[in-house]
């Protein structure tokens, strides 16, 4: 007993460590139900304690009584489960926003048959004007990759000396430009041939019902209708272009901000570890007002009009539910964003691929996880307001992995290759006739 | 093999000081077996956990570990026995206690030389776990049984635990035999003892988990920005926060094996002593890693003869120790060019400016915080190419790489002030002495106890769980 009086410190730590444990084991299944230990049995039990903690699960609660305690535990565990369950909800809301334009198509070819579809902005409808514009955009989709990528490259092609990754660049623009520009007249619908189809057969009708007049009514009608279903190139455009653009993202955008120089033009709603799961209602006020104050993203969308959208999210959310999953909680953001900013362009970007030295030894931060969900995301495009953008175009090597050289993480991008990622966007605009 | 390899070495093996594992599993389980043991055979205990913990790291070189221990032991009892024959003239006796003597030297330095050049000529060759520390404890022990200052092991047990003790085996501090033959033969523990032993494994252990892993995170910052991209006052920034950040590391570390040890029974050993009020680039190598510079002091320096030897002979030695320094803390040309960097200032100190400097009170201190940091970031920065880079941003006078964020340093410091300004605080020597006073205090131990505790936390929830992934 004497000695032990010599060890006040030992016994503090003795007594604390033990009664943490206690509540570790007497958690486990109730109020830490959710958190696991890595290693087994080497995993002390008071590391749920502190697990838990960290997540505002205070060991206390094991006497709050079992309402407290299983609202904690859904607190964590209840997330996915939501999603999931929000995710059947949702899917049925997707269709709705994904296919909004095949809901059209009907209609639109019904007009077509119907009225002298005033096919483009120049008013000509001509089978030979059609196909002349068609191979056009045809050639300007294919401009974009020849004519303004070398000049993109140029500036930093010194630097990086990569040419396999430039070929790659060029062709990937060019599969884009063909699949789109096809179905430049017809309506977006999922398939390109089946669009083609549809226009030819479209395209002579229209040169021979071009002729007769129609009525203001119905050629108000068919523009507007037109102009939703109307799909977009990828073109071009100058640094201005950001002018009225915002970028929403977790640790990579905050870098694309800060490396890319584009801070003087665009707004950037980003923060690290920012996910598709928490952007609106994120604990810190990552979005910021121009008179300075800190709001949410969700209130300064509200607050602030802008033209283009640009969102790179999804590499926190590896480690969490599944592509499914991911995808519906990403269409509800997108569809909220749409309904906060009727006007915006939406880009949603690819999430950017980690190194190969990652990927092969990460079970959760791999290129195989992050291609499911960004084939996934890619289907959300519509062409007409909502584009998908493959980044990874930019800054990966011809296995599909992020160049080794351009990270020191093997997951973020050094600070002086933000520029490839810039130009890529520069070379992906989108151009509206307003 | 101080900070740099360090942090290779936590990363690699599950079972160091500062995890959940070994804090709550293996030190305890350890601990309880070893003093029901009777005191005779508590050694016994130690060499086997050792040995045990060893191979939970890396089993591939743990006969290694045990051959280079018996080879060692063979040959100091055979040197003993040559010592203490009545039979032998004295002349054949010291010639026969020599030959031990360079076996033994050829064989410890050799098997560290063939792993510090294989590991860097071929990347398949791993260097083994606390190499470094166990043959240089191995060359300290057969030194001095050759010159009688300690009597050789006649007890594997006794020799085979002071080398692989699993306190001092994967990072030192490299321990002498004297100081642990006598413990070592009956190991006991006052009351007393342990809880000073235990009040350094905490302490240690915050230094390590809340100072040295935070301020770490500011050079893996820096790096995944790229050298070439940072502005000229992060980039000193950076240089500082590196040095706190292997003080701590390294000292943390140091604690808690000094306190492992002081709860076995050992003796308290010091390896650093406020380093960084240091008043010269030699007054600080006096008081950082302490155990390291006595060691090529006693068995390299003083051998070659030391300073009485004239000027020249006296530049050369240091040359050789500094040399040996850098390469002993890793094989990469980057430890070289460091070695021979802290020489030449070690040199011109003593023949130049040394006397001139000791005079100006404040200078002295600048001196120190500004030169340390520099060659701290030779020695964290391995690859040439990159180290010119990082070099040519601290003196942005050759247009070598680019700010492409001015602001970077202001968005860091905002992030890490209240870790850098931790740190500089305890780095003040009235600190650590305030504190050592008011040990006995209750809100001594209360801070020990948040210490602790929090140092726990932060490692619970740094560890890999999928869930916890949310920092991108």
């Amino acid at each position: 007993m004497k000695n032990w009086k010599k060890c006040p410190l030992f016994l503090l730590l003795l007594v604390s460590g033990l009664v943490i444990t206690g509540a570790g084991y007497a958690g486990e299944h109730s109020i830490y139900a959710a958190y696991s230990k890595p290693n087994g049995w080497m995993t002390p039990g008071l590391s749920l304690v502190f697990q838990g903690w960290k997540d505002g699960v205070y060991p206390w609660e094991l006497f709050g009584g079992s309402d407290a305690s299983q609202a904690m535990a859904e607190a964590e565990d209840g997330v996915p489960q939501d999603d999931v369950l929000e995710g059947t909800a949702a899917a049925q809301e997707e269709p709705a926003a994904a296919g909004e334009p095949e809901a059209q198509e009907p209609q639109a070819s019904q007009s077509a048959d119907n009225t002298a579809e005033p096919t483009d902005e120049s008013g000509q409808g001509s089978v030979s004007q059609n196909s002349v514009s068609g191979n056009f955009l045809l050639g300007n989709g294919m401009a974009v990759s020849d004519n303004s990528a070398p000049p993109m490259y140029d500036k930093f092609g010194k630097l990086i000396n990569q040419p396999d990754t430039e070929q790659e660049k060029q062709e990937i623009p060019m599969q884009i430009s063909d699949g789109g520009s096809v179905s430049e007249n017809q309506v977006p619908a999922g398939d390109g041939e089946a669009s083609l189809a549809e226009g030819q057969t479209n395209a002579p009708e229209n040169g021979g019902q071009s002729p007769e007049q129609p009525t203001e009514e119905q050629e108000a009608q068919a523009a507007s209708e037109e102009d939703s279903n109307k799909t977009y190139e990828f073109t071009a455009v100058s640094e201005d272009y950001f002018n009225d653009a915002l970028f929403i993202g977790d640790s990579r955008t905050v870098g694309l901000c800060e490396y890319a120089g584009m801070r003087e033009h665009a707004d950037f709603y980003a923060a690290t570890s920012l996910t598709i799961y928490n952007v609106f209602e994120s604990p810190k006020k990552v979005a910021q007002l121009d008179d300075g104050t800190k709001v949410t993203i969700e209130e300064a969308l509200s607050q602030k009009q802008y033209k283009k959208i640009y969102i790179m999210l999804g590499i926190n959310e590896l480690g969490r539910g599944t592509t499914e999953s991911f995808f519906t909680v990403y269409a509800n953001t997108v569809n909220r964003i749409r309904q906060l900013q009727p006007d915006a362009i939406i880009f949603i970007q690819g999430i950017m691929r980690v190194s190969g030295q990652k990927s092969r030894t990460d079970k959760v931060f791999n290129n195989e996880k992050i291609n499911a969900r960004n084939e996934a995301l890619a289907a959300m495009a519509n062409n007409h307001d909502i584009f998908y953008l493959e980044v990874n175009d930019a800054v990966c090597d011809a296995n599909g992995d992020l160049v080794t050289e351009y990270t020191f993480d093997q997951i973020h991008l050094k600070a002086k290759y933000y520029q490839l990622w810039k130009n890529y966007l520069l070379g992906h605009g989108i151009v509206r006739e307003e | 093999m101080t900070g740099f390899e360090l942090g290779k070495i936590m990363s690699e093996n599950s079972l160091v000081f500062s995890s959940l594992e070994f804090l709550f599993r293996f030190l305890p389980v350890f601990l309880v077996i070893f003093y029901l043991t009777p005191v005779k055979y508590r050694k016994i205990v130690l060499f086997i956990g050792s040995i045990l913990m060893y191979a939970c790291g890396e089993p591939q070189f743990v006969l290694l570990l045990l051959a280079c221990t018996a080879l060692n032991f063979l040959i100091g009892r055979n040197m003993r026995t040559d010592i203490e024959s009545p039979y032998l003239h004295s002349r054949w006796r010291d010639k026969k206690r020599r030959k031990w003597l360079l076996l033994a030297l050829a064989s410890d330095v050799g098997v560290l030389a063939f792993f510090k050049i294989g590991n860097v000529a071929d990347s398949n060759i791993f260097l083994p776990l606390g190499i470094s520390f166990y043959t240089f404890k191995m060359i300290s022990y057969q030194m001095d049984v050759y010159r009688g200052t300690v009597k050789a092991a006649d007890s594997f047990w006794n020799f085979g635990s002071y080398i692989c003790m699993f306190p001092q085996l994967t990072s030192g501090p490299i321990m002498r035999y004297g100081d642990a033959q006598n413990v070592l033969e009956e190991p006991r523990c006052t009351p007393k003892q342990f809880e000073e032993g235990l009040r350094l494994l905490v302490i240690g252990l915050g230094a390590k988990v809340l100072l040295a892993d935070k301020l770490g995170l500011l050079w893996n910052d820096i790096q995944t920005i790229g050298f070439e991209s940072i502005s000229t006052p992060l980039a000193w920034l950076g240089a500082f926060t590196y040095s706190l950040q292997l003080y701590f590391d390294f000292e943390g570390y140091s604690l808690m094996a000094v306190g492992i040890g002081m709860m076995i029974g050992l003796p308290y050993i010091k390896n650093f002593n406020q380093p960084y009020m240091a008043v010269s680039v030699s007054d600080f190598w006096r008081r950082w890693h302490m155990t390291l510079g006595s060691w090529f002091r006693d068995y390299v320096y003083i051998p070659m003869g030391g300073n009485r030897k004239g000027l020249p002979r006296l530049v050369l030695n240091l040359c050789v120790v500094w040399l040996l320094t850098g390469l002993w803390h890793g094989g990469s040309i980057n430890f070289l060019v460091w070695g021979i960097t802290v020489g030449m200032l070690v040199i011109l100190e003593k023949l130049i400016y040394g006397k001139w400097l000791s005079r100006r009170r404040v200078l002295r201190h600048v001196y120190v915080w500004i030169v340390i940091p520099l060659t701290w970031v030779v020695f964290a920065v391995t690859n040439l190419r990159d180290l010119g880079i990082y070099f040519a941003r601290l003196f942005p006078f050759f247009g070598v790489g680019e700010t492409l964020n001015p602001g970077d340093v202001i968005k860091y410091l905002s992030m890490y002030w209240w870790l850098l300004l931790g740190g500089i605080f305890f780095c003040i020597p009235a600190v650590s002495a305030w504190f050592d006073r008011h040990k006995q205090k209750w809100y001594g131990y209360a801070i020990l106890l948040v210490i602790f505790w929090a140092a726990v936390y932060q490692l619970t929830n740094a560890a890999n769980n999928p869930f916890m992934y949310f920092r991108f």
